[in-house]
């Protein structure tokens, strides 16, 4: 049928075309027997460094973890004004992840629905203020 | 409630409140918006340019949430109240986030308590309150109306339950204290402090300092904290408060019962990463009282000062030591 020989001829191409890609593909590996062959050893040998090389990863990975847990703090520094602030709450975010403060002002609060209205991504800094400069405002009672 | 002598901490008042030391480098704009007094602090080169931004901001949150101004687009939602009302991306955020509080307070803080502050009196704007309001004959109704309103977010659409009406009025003050820094922000103005009536937040710090110096309003005497970043408010009866025959309301409503909160505290001042969070913690710390406050501050990694209503005060233990204070403070074991 003039049908079944167009839907033949439109596949004509395709068919050849993956034809040509198992010779491309039986020229690359090499044939049984040939020098480039991996033997059973060095298999062996490369599946043993794989795992090496994997064991390496997590334990890098879990020590990566593990310090940023470690440089996790939560609670208020008690510091003398002018000394170094420590950092309350979520560690630093790098700036890139601050992207809140590119939207538009009403379009910046996705992630209290999403992550909890109190989660105190930046953190904040407060300490005691011991040096002799008098205050620049005040927190009033609304 | 077992005190904790910290007779180090007694140490001098620096500065009446009331006269704000202006860090070097720095200018300050002060205008009237939501009800209250706005203050900024800018860098001098930027001042002009960001105190614009600011009062656009303020006026604007102001024009559409405001629950004094009939044509205000919160009004219309209220006034709509059984329908579903498509509203601007401002009230839609707004609204969300209140929602937002009320969950993770478990709705001691309540955006639908408007019909239960108004039967208490606060139905104008809070200059134009006499100083002896009418007795209303209702009973205190509870509130947890929140609950049942409807978000569409596709939409930006929200269906309030017939006959509940809402008041953001804290929640937009310290959202827009936030949204005041960000836009400062996007304009390139890294150093600000945005203070909307108690409820302040800053960036970055003056160019000779590394903290902005911030008094604490307390009963009796203001105690002064250094602040590198983050906001602070402070939630309190020594202002908003009036006379209803012969009980005295304020503005905290305790949606436990709908009537103002009667917990034993003057005021509650918090730290937090942003101003909202502070602004809502104040308030719902002030409704749990001294112990339960605390608490509830310390579970949410907040740092809290808890006024008495004698004038002593009671602070989270990751809050600061502080000058000018009576040496009445005490910590709480909670």
């Amino acid at each position: 049928m003039p049908q079944h020989d167009e839907d033949n001829s439109a596949r004509q191409p395709h068919q050849s075309q993956q034809n040509q890609t198992s010779v491309e593909k039986s020229i690359s590996f090499p044939q049984r027997g040939s020098p480039g062959r991996v033997s059973k050893a060095e298999t062996l040998s490369l599946v043993k460094m794989l795992k090496r090389g994997l064991l390496v990863a997590s334990v890098l990975g879990f020590g990566a973890m593990g310090g940023l847990v470690m440089s996790h703090t939560v609670g208020t520094t008690n510091q003398a004004a002018g000394s170094p602030p420590v950092q309350t709450g979520s560690p630093p975010t790098s700036p890139s992840l601050f992207t809140p403060f590119d939207r538009e002002d009403h379009e910046e609060d996705h992630d209290e629905d999403e992550e909890g209205f109190f989660q105190q991504q930046g953190g904040y800094n407060i300490g005691a203020n011991r040096s002799t400069q008098p205050p620049a405002t005040t927190s009033r009672t609304s | 409630l077992e005190p904790i002598a910290q007779p180090n901490r007694l140490q001098p008042p620096l500065a009446p409140p009331d006269t704000p030391h202006i860090p070097a480098g720095m200018s300050r704009i002060a205008f009237r918006a939501m009800g209250t007094t706005i203050e900024c602090m800018l860098p001098e080169a930027q001042a002009q340019e960001g105190a614009e931004i600011v009062r656009a901001l303020f006026a604007r949150w102001e024009q559409t949430l405001s629950r004094f101004l009939p044509e205000s687009e919160l009004c219309y939602l209220n006034r709509h109240a059984g329908e579903t009302v498509s509203v601007s991306p401002l009230l839609f955020t707004v609204v969300r986030t209140a929602l937002a509080a009320a969950y993770a307070t478990g709705g001691l803080y309540d955006p639908t308590l408007l019909k239960q502050i108004i039967w208490l009196g606060y139905d104008r704007t809070f200059d134009d309150i006499p100083p002896l309001v009418a007795v209303v004959d209702t009973p205190g109704q509870p509130g947890g109306d929140w609950r049942a309103i409807q978000l569409e977010q596709k939409r930006r659409a929200i269906t309030l339950p017939a006959g509940v009406g809402i008041d953001v009025g804290g929640i937009a003050k310290g959202m827009a204290v936030d949204a005041a820094l960000n836009a400062l922000h996007r304009e390139g103005i890294n150093t600000a402090l945005v203070n909307a009536g108690g409820d302040l937040a800053i960036r970055g710090t003056p160019p000779t300092s590394n903290y902005w110096s911030v008094a604490i309003e307390g009963k009796d005497q203001s105690r002064i904290i250094a602040l590198w970043s983050g906001s602070l408010a402070t939630s309190g009866v020594g202002r908003r408060r009036w006379q209803q025959g012969d009980i005295t309301r304020h503005h905290i409503i305790d949606p436990r019962t709908g009537e103002s909160a009667q917990s034993g505290l003057w005021s509650v001042t918090v730290a937090a990463t942003r101003c909202r969070q502070a602004e809502i913690a104040a308030k719902v710390a002030f409704i749990l009282g001294a112990k339960q406050g605390i608490a509830f501050l310390q579970q949410h990694a907040l740092a809290g000062l808890l006024t008495l209503e004698d004038g002593r005060g009671i602070a989270t233990d990751n809050w600061p030591a502080m000058t000018g204070n009576s040496g009445r403070e005490r910590k709480i074991q909670v």
